[in-house]
């Protein structure tokens, strides 16, 4: 007597052999160029994109710095950055995209960022002939390739010229005058409240510092390094900067770290600050305002003239 | 004619302690056969090395002229049935359900009782008179009713042989009387052999046909209840002071405790008072 | 009344029948329900069509929905199978799939590969399941002796290797790169989104001879569980076929863990669920656990996927936020 469970089963893997067999659905080849992305992957891109998905908050905020706002389809959570993105499709966090809410959007083209998004989400969307352009804003370097490569993608080269230009002068001025000023205070920067979190060499973070005019005391090997509480009191900072998301439950711990500090020099001299954590989480074009607002922090005698970013207009096509 | 069992130079020891010692035993297609003794002379140990369950050190056991280790536990099974004295209880099948289990040895692995085999059952079931509980959970029955159904398991096991362990040690008189009754029919209409181990020597005197005593391993006797349960060999056997007389209702030995200040377990023999 | 000797594969005919009907609509509720709103008609039109057929209902149909629903239901009748055959085995009602250390192990190996950045198909199913067969290596080597099953020393060997394998698991997830550790805590929640159709012919060419193996063992396992004595003595050679329980059911558990990660609660409450309805006779409920456990997983599954706003919750979270208040349920009417 055959049972019932095995029948079904042995339909089950005959359709499911036929899937692995015909697999591999591809789309028609799209009218477009061969190009190479910011990882060395060659991708084959459309000419002009119209529908495009952001696989990082980063990502569409540079997407709308170059004006190109309106070719967007979706993006991933937390895209809160300009305010226009809040009423894009959301496709599930930047660490777990959802791949049938990206496919439901018929995008012809997605932007990932490698440090982020999972390798397989990446596969699974050229399977479905997505094609997939992966960036790498790691850095000031990093982002300002970055806006550069995505102008070329989108038709926005010239924006992205201007941009980038820009980013440029305020760095090399902010460089310069941290120079001149021959110090170098000791910065530590926290990320992380619980457990406390600051940036190694490797780091984003730790360029800005640098480029800031200040020695990170985390400076090492281990790019996100996890301390404890006797082991910053005994590094003895001059300058404390911590991270927190203003104004969202997170405030909270900003104030609770900020009340284990006291004890540091840095606190008797007014030298711990709280900043914007989207602007030094994120490697996108407001990295530049992190850059200068480190700067501020940490050589305030400095008179540094407010970086001017461009605000590009949204073109609509 | 081939005995049931012939157990010949049977030895076993549990590490250094010595629980069987050349054990030399027949057993008659047929017979009622119970095995007597104190605790530790071996009786259980005997009754798992003849169900197939222990491999013994030393010595052959033959059934019906077979020996027991070219046996698989298939054919074995479709020989000998066991009785245990308890059975684990976590999931609760039906009456009917257990007893058809007495059928697997004769089943392919994937084949289904059929009509025959429900009979089988059913005749079973009548047999140990538990067929008035057919549907009825084993966890709604009565000590003495889960020990019938047991029993009409074995019953359906159609062997030729059923091995009981202290079959009654948990029930009442009533249950007493009419298990040992069971297995009375058992040897009378379906000529099954019956070995069973017995704390209880009244019983084993009224319904054993065929008494084997048991003492630190050894064999002191086999035999009928009037040739092995004297006072001579059970003193010698249990070593506390007994009145063996004749039962009034049957005429077989019966075996009366003397209270006092109970015997002395010091000491592997007691003395004669 | 049907007379004795049908009815019994009446019961598993009719039971079998009425579970599969009910996987059936849950597996077409699955492909034409999830996150995104498709057309209908378009769906039933795709699906005649077969997996080339072009546009995009079919490719979320066949691409996302047909891949993941499979899954789910082999991985479904996988665990069920897998508590049912260790709560006979150890003759214990709290056991389930994972007790045996296979989890822990297969954590172990997956976090390493995720760690190291390989993808989860080859390479983290790959790792998970070493990483499982080794803890079962290790339990059974714990235990020697010629019963693999005497006491309860194999089940506290699995307890003890599943406690070894948390704290490693808990060193690892401290430790972790920021960037990998939503992947890891993912897949320890059991995560069906990483089903691909290259997964599945692998996945089903090691569950479906197991499922064969295990349907076979109905009437031993039935026997088992009336004491392993008493099951040699009814003619089972109890040795063998606990060890090819033991083996058939960690491979099953194995393969299932290393494709979805640990969904938890589908191998403790669906073969309860189902005794108590059935009763405990293996042969209506070894078919009866592949089907029902497929159909649970695979409702589960489209619950965890189709909440609105919040993206996609973990498989494992809903089976345990719906298993649990079951279970309790169940619990109570057997008080009763």
């Amino acid at each position: 007597m055959r049972m019932r469970g095995e029948g079904s089963g042995s339909a089950l893997l005959a359709a499911a052999a036929a899937v692995f067999a015909v697999c591999l659905w591809e789309a028609a080849p799209a009218a477009g160029r061969t190009v190479v992305d910011q990882t060395g992957r060659q991708v084959t891109v459309p000419d002009r994109p119209c529908r495009v998905v952001a696989l990082a908050p980063s990502i569409t905020e540079m997407v709308f710095a170059l004006g190109k706002g309106a070719l967007l389809a979706g993006a991933t959570a937390f895209s809160d950055f300009p305010e226009e993105a809040l009423g894009l499709p959301a496709v599930g966090p930047y660490v777990h995209p959802d791949i049938e809410r990206i496919a439901a959007l018929s995008p012809d083209l997605c932007l990932a960022i490698r440090d982020g998004n999972p390798l397989d989400s990446v596969k699974r969307l050229e399977r479905l002939g997505i094609p997939v352009y992966a960036l790498d804003p790691r850095g000031l370097d990093g982002v300002i390739q970055a806006l550069e490569n995505l102008g070329g993608l989108l038709g926005a080269g010239e924006e992205a010229a201007g941009l980038t230009a820009a980013i440029r002068t305020c760095r090399d001025r902010i460089v310069e005058a941290a120079a001149a000023s021959g110090t170098r205070p000791r910065v530590f920067f926290q990320v992380g409240v619980s457990p406390i979190v600051s940036a190694g060499s490797g780091t984003f973070i730790h360029e800005l510092i640098t480029l800031a005019g200040g020695e990170n005391v985390t400076a090492g090997p281990v790019p996100w390094p996890r301390l404890n509480a006797e082991q910053v009191l005994a590094l003895n900072p001059e300058v404390v900067i911590i991270t927190s998301m203003s104004g969202g439950p997170n405030q909270g711990e900003a104030l609770q770290a900020l009340e284990r500090w006291r004890a540091l020099s840095a606190a008797e001299a007014g030298r711990i600050h709280v900043a914007e954590a989207a602007l030094f989480d994120r490697p996108g074009p407001r990295l530049i305002l992190a850059l200068e607002i480190l700067a501020r922090c940490v050589h305030p005698e400095l008179e540094l003239e407010p970086c001017s970013l461009p605000t590009v207009a949204q073109s609509s096509k | 004619m081939t005995p049931a069992v012939r157990i010949t130079d049977l030895s076993h020891s549990y590490g250094e302690n010595q629980v069987l010692l050349e054990v030399n035993v027949s057993v008659d297609a047929g017979a009622f056969f119970t095995v007597v003794g104190p605790n530790g002379s071996g009786k259980t140990t005997l009754i798992r090395i003849v169900a197939g369950l222990v491999r013994p050190l030393r010595g052959t056991v033959e059934l019906f002229g077979k020996p027991l280790n070219a046996l698989s536990r298939r054919d074995l099974a479709r020989v000998l049935a066991v009785v245990p004295q308890e059975a684990p209880l976590d999931f609760p099948f039906r009456v009917e359900d257990v007893v058809l289990m007495g059928r697997s040895p004769h089943l392919g692995l994937l084949s289904l009782e059929k009509r025959r085999d429900y009979e089988i059952a059913r005749e079973a079931m009548e047999l140990a008179e538990v067929g008035h509980l057919r549907r009825r959970p084993m966890d709604q029955l009565s000590g003495g009713e889960r020990q019938r159904v047991i029993i009409a398991r074995a019953v359906c096991q159609q062997p030729r042989i059923i091995l009981l362990d202290e079959p009654t040690s948990s029930l009442d008189l009533a249950h007493q009387v009419k298990v040992m009754e069971i297995m009375k029919a058992l040897t009378r209409r379906e000529g099954i052999t019956v070995i069973t181990v017995s704390h209880d020597l009244n019983l084993a005197s009224i319904y054993g046909e065929t008494i084997l005593l048991l003492k630190a391993g050894r064999v002191l006797g086999t035999g009928l209840p009037r040739e092995i349960l004297t006072v001579e060999r059970l003193e010698e056997a249990f070593g506390c002071p007994l009145l063996v007389d004749e039962n009034p209702v049957v005429p077989v030995p019966r075996i009366t405790v003397i209270p006092g200040n109970g015997p002395d377990l010091r000491r592997p023999d007691c003395e004669e008072h | 009344m049907f007379p004795a000797h049908r009815r019994t594969i009446f019961k598993i005919g009719g039971t079998s029948l009425l579970l599969a009907a009910l996987l059936a609509l849950c597996v077409l509720l699955a492909l034409a329900l999830g996150p995104t709103r498709q057309d209908l008609g378009a769906l039933i039109s795709a699906l005649i069509e077969g997996p080339s057929a072009p546009g995009l209902p079919a490719a979320i149909l066949w691409e996302i929905r047909f891949p993941r629903a499979v899954a789910a239901c082999l991985a479904g009748a996988a665990l069920s199978l897998g508590g049912l055959v260790f709560q006979a085995l150890l003759r214990n009602p709290l056991a389930e799939p994972y007790i045996l250390g296979v989890s822990g192990g297969s954590a172990v190996g997956a976090i390493l590969g995720f760690m190291a950045g390989l993808s989860r198909f080859p390479g983290v199913s790959a790792l998970a399941f070493a990483g499982g067969m080794t803890t079962l290596a290790v339990v059974l080597f714990l235990r020697p002796g010629s019963n693999p099953l005497r006491g309860d020393s194999l089940l506290l060997a699995g307890v003890m290797v599943n406690a070894f394998c948390s704290a490693l698991i808990m060193f690892l997830v401290a430790v972790a790169e920021d960037a990998r550790l939503h992947s890891i805590l993912f897949w320890l929640m059991g995560d069906l989104s990483g089903t691909t159709p290259e997964h599945l012919p692998l996945l089903a060419g090691t569950l479906l001879p197991c499922f064969a193996v295990l349907l076979a063992m109905a009437r031993p396992l039935n026997l088992l569980l009336l004491g392993e004595e008493t099951a040699m003595t009814m003619g089972v050679n109890v040795r063998a076929a606990a060890t090819l329980l033991l083996i058939t059911t960690s491979l099953m558990v194995s393969a299932t863990v290393c494709s979805i990660g640990l969904v938890g609660f589908v191998g403790l409450v669906v073969p309860h669920i189902l005794r108590s309805l059935l009763g405990p006779d293996h042969r209506t409920l070894v078919p009866a656990c592949i089907l029902g456990g497929a159909a649970f997983l695979v409702l589960c599954d489209l619950l965890a996927r189709s909440v609105p706003d919040l993206g996609e919750i973990p498989a494992g979270v809903v089976t345990a936020l719906i298993g649990a208040p079951l279970f309790i349920l169940l619990l109570q009417r057997a008080g009763r």
